[in-house]
């Protein structure tokens, strides 16, 4: 979708972010609890370094709240119904303060790490004082593009009624679906996916309100279904990963810039500015090399993966975030926001700063 | 029926799955996955592309592992007939 002659454009007004309060480094982990669970894996403590996640922000520590043994589905969605109203409600109560709530008309979310209903913008609404006919969107299980669906439900609404804000919201609590299952893959999702909500304030702007969408971008690979996946079991959500994932999004990510490009009417090396979903740092590095990208236009999509691990769809909320902070884009500056999840499935966003 | 080509490639390959091993694999199957009998993570999946490429000029396996890379379909004998179907091609070019 492209927004070709418009000047005022659905915009990010305002981007905020939180996560839980307990910060753990990969080593501790690995001393309280990830040594026990991998011990039959050959160097497994390696896998901790792999993932370059040095610190995470997690609702559970796996070693007092797992332990050695699993725990159901239930104790873990109860466990989401606390943490989700906290640490979303952090966000919340940033992009509220500077704005008049009667002026909210709509609020998106999505997550992939819990269930409950009513749900969690429901409650967000009604504690923060929301008029009682909010249009509300709950997004679920999507994965790690799940920013996507939520900035294009976005779009769709302050397009619709130009005059209103909407809020768009990403909360993630992978922890609480951490399992002792002894395989690789388990154990480098374990040591990969940290605990965040990424969101924002949409509005129709006129340049210099902030990074406005000049146009998005989605590209389903029906041919490779299985290479990351989300399933429900008895003791939690488990994830899976193929290492293939990474050549996957490497051999289509020229054409898909090419055509979300395309779309703006937009040169692709315009580009200055990338916010990349760190699925896994291979990701990152691939992707890098297939568009030309330096390390220093990296900075904050690595930052991110650093000290928060891959937050599944917050995450490309909170490196743009990043981005706009570190990177100070100047007006009129062109950037790009990538994700990629369970299909696989590639979305992206051009934007104009 | 295998060709020679073909029974010359499959030895080269399993030699390169060997050499990734480092050891860790003295006999290679054709039958054998990639990622679920050779435990290929993706830096070794990286080796073995850039070792393939190697070996054969002008062939990638970009189109192999789109189409291979599920359901443990990722076997050495599928990666030796993509490029032993490959390479006349490859070749003409």
């Amino acid at each position: 979708m492209a927004m070709r002659s418009a000047t005022a454009l659905p915009t990010f007004v305002n981007l905020a972010s939180a996560a839980p309060k307990q910060i753990y480094d990969q080593e501790t982990l690995w001393d309280g609890i990830f040594d026990q669970w991998y011990a039959e894996l050959p160097n497994a403590r390696d896998l901790g370094s792999v993932t370059r996640v040095n610190r995470r922000h997690l609702a559970w520590n796996p070693a007092t709240d797992i332990g050695p043994e699993t725990r159901g589905i239930g104790d873990r969605m109860k466990a989401y119904v606390e943490i989700v109203d906290e640490v979303a409600g952090e966000a919340f109560e940033d992009l509220l303060r500077p704005m008049d709530r009667a002026d909210v008309g709509s609020i998106v979310m999505a997550s992939s790490t819990g269930y409950y209903g009513p749900t969690p913008d429901y409650f967000l609404a009604k504690r923060f004082g929301l008029k009682p006919n909010i249009r509300r969107t709950h997004i679920g299980h999507m994965g790690c593009f799940a920013a996507f669906n939520v900035i294009k439900t976005a779009m769709d609404s302050v397009v619709a009624r130009p005059d209103e804000y909407t809020i768009g919201l990403c909360a993630e609590f992978s922890s609480l679906h951490f399992r002792p299952e002894a395989t690789r893959e388990q154990a480098i999702v374990h040591n990969l996916f940290g605990d965040a909500v990424g969101a924002f304030t949409m509005a129709m702007r006129e340049p210099g309100h902030g990074p406005q969408i000049l146009a998005t971008h989605t590209l389903q690979s029906f041919e490779t279904s299985d290479m990351m996946t989300l399933s429900v079991m008895d003791d939690g959500v488990r994830m899976t990963l193929s290492p293939y994932v990474p050549f996957v999004i490497a051999s289509l990510i020229e054409q898909f810039i090419a055509d979300l490009c395309a779309s703006a009417e937009v040169d692709p090396a315009q580009i200055k500015h990338w916010a990349i979903h760190p699925g896994g740092p291979k990701i990152v590095d691939l992707v890098a090399q297939k568009m030309n990208i330096t390390e220093r236009q990296l900075e904050s999509t690595w930052h991110i993966l650093s000290e928060y691990g891959n937050c599944a769809s917050a995450t490309v909320l909170l490196v743009l975030e990043h981005l706009v902070r570190n990177d100070q884009p100047k007006p009129g500056e062109i950037g790009v926001m990538l994700a990629f999840g369970p299909g696989l499935t590639l979305e992206g966003a051009l934007l104009r700063f | 029926m295998t060709t020679f080509i073909e029974a010359n490639i499959a030895r080269q390959v399993a030699d390169l799955c060997k050499w990734i091993s480092e050891g860790s694999i003295t006999h290679i199957d054709m039958n054998m996955s990639l990622t679920r009998d050779l435990s290929f993570d993706s830096m070794k999946l990286m080796q073995f592309f850039a070792g393939i490429e190697d070996l054969y000029a002008g062939i990638a396996l970009e189109d192999w592992f789109i189409a291979h890379s599920s359901c443990g379909r990722d076997t050495v004998g599928s990666v030796v007939r993509f490029v032993a179907d490959a390479l006349p091609r490859a070749a003409a070019e």
